[in-house]
């Protein structure tokens, strides 16, 4: 199984490598990359200090990453007219869906420290006076849990997207606007909250308190047990004998 | 793996139903080991669908199916394991190289580090493909794409190939080459190998066993030679010239012709099974024609195909 799946893994890795999806990775990672550079060379030491834009980089940068290369991989597939010789193959179904799945979250998730990193650094260059700065370790964990979370959740939507679709770009925009209403509606929810004063300081005096953890780490349980239950169903609804359709 | 006396496929009243479509109704079929099995039949007839049941990527509807004694639905891991199979569409990673390509599904089917190395290089050099395995995929023609997909379903030495139109779209001399490394494999390693193809010359020419489905259902299976006997009456070719109408007329009226078609100084007879040719060249002569040359045939498969298939109508 641990063979099979190095096998599924490395052939993505390969196709990636030859250009597949290449286009939607740099048109949406470059977009992200460049908030990565403009926006610490701005901030400088607050960088490291504001959570908002490290959790965009932190949660979004993986979620577009998976959202384009799992439904590549899948929907993908399909539409270049290989999954149907990948399914005559003797790799089981399992090594096949978590290969692809597994593949796009990791490539998601990675994406997170890499540009993280690239941030603060930049951020120490432009202040170069000041001392060397860092992320709060605590703060940074979190993100980067929360990337994690974030990455299964679009790769296992993305899989039930891509059974559906009947083209790669389809099932990403579908899996990538669906999960951006809600990160969207969050954003203006909390510009609104903000824009009042006094909710706003009400806030900022409920994020810096214990409390926060606490909801913080409720929504990190919550996302979990929706990773753990899509997943299962995605490991259900991926069989061969589904997949084949007349004709296929 | 394959004992000799067991057929490499056996199906006992296959079906599959899509819907309220029945695909595949009640096929019965067995296809001895080591042999090139043609599968004819026109578009939608079901040869793909039976194709995927036998690799176990669908669920019978009813009956049964038996793939190098397995039943491929409940042990489809133990048959993909032990076939190959280039399907309707090749199935090339188009941004991966050729060398990687085989590469992977060399390691997905556990093919150790020495010998994929050496059964890449083997197939590659066999297929003339060696000297471009660099290149993207993606950059090839049609009919080295086939070739490679040819060489990816043999890596692991199957004992059983399926073949999905393999020589489909591709020119005369791509179609030729693909056709001489079938013919090579059957020969050489006694691999048994189930194809489907529209091409009646093609089937004639490789297979020694074919089966005739249509709407579902098989029509016919046996020998190209069997199908022909069976189905298509003998004939008469006969070159020469002045072949006038008066004793055409005469050899229309003959029991035992059938037809009498004449075209460029070719006359056809199309006779009963136990005609005698003498008796009707010797009427030609008497009533004044002059025979250069006479051959006895019999109908191509491709005609044997129209008449089973017109016969179903």
């Amino acid at each position: 199984m641990i063979g099979d799946l190095a096998t599924m893994l490395w052939k993505e890795w390969r196709s990636l490598v030859g250009g597949r999806a290449r286009r939607e990775l740099v048109l949406s990672g470059g977009a992200l990359m460049i908030w990565a550079i403009v926006f610490p060379a701005q901030m400088g030491p607050s960088w490291a200090t504001d959570p908002i834009p490290m959790g965009i980089l932190g949660v979004v940068m993986p979620m577009i990453v998976a959202g384009i290369v799992v439904p590549d991989a899948i929907a993908g597939e399909r539409e270049r007219h290989t999954l149907a010789t990948l399914l005559a193959s003797r790799l089981p179904d399992r090594v096949i869906l978590y290969g692809k799945l597994g593949f796009g979250i990791a490539l998601g998730w990675l994406t997170a420290p890499f540009v993280l990193g690239i941030a603060i650094v930049i951020a120490n260059i432009v202040a170069a006076d000041a001392a060397p700065f860092f992320y709060d370790p605590v703060a940074l964990i979190a993100t980067l849990v929360l990337g994690l979370l974030v990455a299964v959740l679009t790769g296992a939507i993305a899989i039930f997207v891509s059974l559906r679709a009947s083209t790669a770009q389809e099932a990403q925009q579908m899996t990538l606007i669906g999960l951006m209403v809600p990160f969207m509606l969050a954003g203006f929810g909390a510009t609104a909250l903000f824009s009042s004063g006094e909710l706003a300081s009400g806030l900022i005096d409920f994020l810096g308190s214990p409390e926060a953890w606490l909801l913080l780490g409720a929504i990190l349980a919550t996302l979990l047990v929706i990773d753990v239950l899509l997943v299962l169903a995605a490991d259900r609804r991926f069989r061969r004998g589904r997949l084949i359709t007349r004709g296929v | 793996m394959t004992s000799s006396a067991r057929p490499a496929i056996r199906l006992d009243a296959l079906t599959r139903d899509f819907g309220a479509t029945r695909a595949l109704d009640a096929l019965t079929l067995e296809v001895p080991a080591g042999v090139i099995f043609g599968f004819l039949g026109p578009n939608g007839a079901g040869k793909t669908t039976t194709i995927n049941l036998l690799l176990g990527l669908l669920e019978p509807t009813a009956g049964r199916a038996e793939v190098l004694g397995l039943d491929p639905w409940r042990d489809g891991n133990s048959v993909r394991a032990q076939t190959g199979a280039v399907l309707e569409h090749t199935g090339i990673y188009e941004a991966l190289t050729a060398e990687d390509n085989l590469e992977f599904y060399a390691r997905a089917w556990r093919l150790t580090p020495g010998e994929r190395r050496e059964r890449i290089r083997e197939l590659l050099d066999t297929m003339e493909l060696w000297e471009r395995r660099r290149d993207k995929a993606g950059t090839w023609s049609r009919g080295m794409q086939q070739r490679l997909a040819l060489a990816r379903a043999l890596l692991h030495r199957p004992a059983l190939v399926f073949l999905d139109e393999p020589t489909a779209g591709l020119d005369v001399m791509a179609a030729t080459a693909v056709r001489a490394d079938l013919a090579a494999l059957a020969g050489r390693d006694g691999t048994t190998i189930f194809l489907t193809t529209h091409n009646m010359a093609e089937a004639e020419r490789l297979c020694a066993l074919v089966g005739v489905i249509r709407s579902g259902r098989l029509v016919a299976v046996g020998s190209p030679d069997e199908l022909r006997a069976r189905t298509g009456a003998p004939r008469l070719e006969i070159v020469g010239r002045g072949f006038a109408e008066p004793v055409l007329a005469e050899l229309r009226a003959r029991p035992e012709v059938t037809a009498v078609e004449r075209s460029n100084g070719h006359l056809t007879l199309e006779l009963r099974s136990d005609a005698e040719p003498a008796p009707l060249v010797g009427l030609l002569v008497r009533g004044g024609a002059e025979v250069e040359e006479v051959r006895r045939g019999q109908a191509t498969l491709e005609e044997v195909f129209v008449a089973l298939m017109e016969e179903e109508r």
